[in-house]
């Protein structure tokens, strides 16, 4: 009878409620990057990610939160630039 | 043992995960109860002064108001430190440690406000004369130095109240210290070590502003992080030092 193998190295991670939370900010920010709330919740969602970072490396949840609040921070921050140009470039 | 600004960081973050709903919670709580009390004390202000009682000495009204205020707000302040202290040393915190300095002998912490406040005072001399000798000499020149007078104040403010920094945790963590021994104590502490302190705090000024660009939210979140970082830098330098035994008081034999 063959037996599987089991990997002792391999350790279930447990939840992390700051990563998660975080790669929901950065979902939120994305989606609302056009109306500036990529600053609100990209700001909250790179907030998560460092406070989630209690082990020696960064989650895979808080690391893609981090890339996407960056990702909808700078929409954001492209559509400001673009909304004072317009404004400017009228006046 | 010295331990690296990321190392007290981590171990911040390990201490409050999982706890942030208490600190927040205690937080919320916190600014409801001083919203109360100061709406109490402006209508408080109001009655007095259109009953007109009080018009002769409003300005001693007004600092006696002033000082309940800052008193109150200060207690809490170190309730919020002990809820923070109690998650860091014991893992756990309850909403009774919000008013932990109305029932430990809250004038110590009061002394210690008292003294921090009075010490900055005496640190903006330096600015003073600045600004002193500005106005007598008039012309642009002075004017610069009128203005240049508030920087050097706010340095030397910060600079001076540096090495009492720690008092307040001293208090919290020995229950039996005074005053004067608490600020003996964190100045023991914060010894060949100011720089150290310096740099950790200014390491929180980039998460602050994000803090700031999410409309003071993260702040919630950020507050604790910032004040258990501090923690467990004292607990870094208790730990490497220890703080000086508390003078012993004198037996002495009140019949003899």
């Amino acid at each position: 009878m063959d037996f599987i193998e089991v990997n002792d190295s391999i350790t279930p991670q447990s939840p992390n409620n700051m990563a998660t939370a975080s790669l929901v900010m950065g979902i939120i920010a994305c989606v609302t990057c056009c109306c500036l709330g990529g600053f609100l919740f990209g700001g909250l969602g790179i907030i998560y990610a460092i406070l989630s970072h209690t082990e020696r490396e960064l989650r895979g949840q808080a690391l893609a939160g981090i890339i996407l609040s960056v990702i909808a921070m700078l929409l954001s921050l492209m559509g400001l630039i673009f909304i004072f140009a317009v404004q400017g470039g009228g006046s | 043992m010295k331990r690296t600004r990321a190392q007290l960081k981590t171990q911040a973050r390990q201490a409050l995960e999982g706890n942030y709903g208490v600190v927040i919670g205690t937080m919320l709580v916190l600014s409801v109860i001083i919203l109360v009390f100061c709406v109490l004390l402006y209508m408080m202000i109001v009655y007095t002064n259109f009953s007109g009682g009080l018009e002769s000495s409003s300005i001693g009204m007004a600092l006696i108001w002033y000082v309940l205020y800052w008193s109150v707000v200060s207690l809490f302040g170190i309730g919020i430190l002990r809820v923070i202290y109690q998650i860091c040393m014991a893992g756990t915190a309850d909403f009774g440690d919000l008013f932990y300095a109305f029932r430990s002998h809250p004038m110590r912490f009061l002394g210690v406000f008292a003294l921090l406040v009075l010490i900055r005072l005496l640190a903006n001399i330096p600015g003073f004369t600045i600004s002193v000798i500005g106005k007598i000499m008039g012309g642009n020149g002075g004017i610069l130095l009128e203005y240049g007078s508030v920087p050097v104040n706010l340095v030397m403010q910060f600079f001076v109240s540096l090495q009492y920094t720690l008092a307040p945790l001293v208090l919290i963590d020995h229950p039996d210290y005074g005053i004067m021994e608490s600020l003996r104590s964190s100045k023991e502490l914060m010894k060949g070590n100011r720089w150290r302190y310096v740099v950790l705090i200014l390491s929180f000024i980039g998460v602050l502003l994000l803090g700031y660009l999410t409309l003071g939210i993260g702040l919630l979140w950020l507050f604790p992080y910032y004040q258990c970082t501090v923690l467990f830098f004292y607990l870094d330098r208790k730990e490497e030092y220890g703080p000086p035994e508390p003078a012993p008081v004198p037996e002495t034999n009140f019949w003899s």
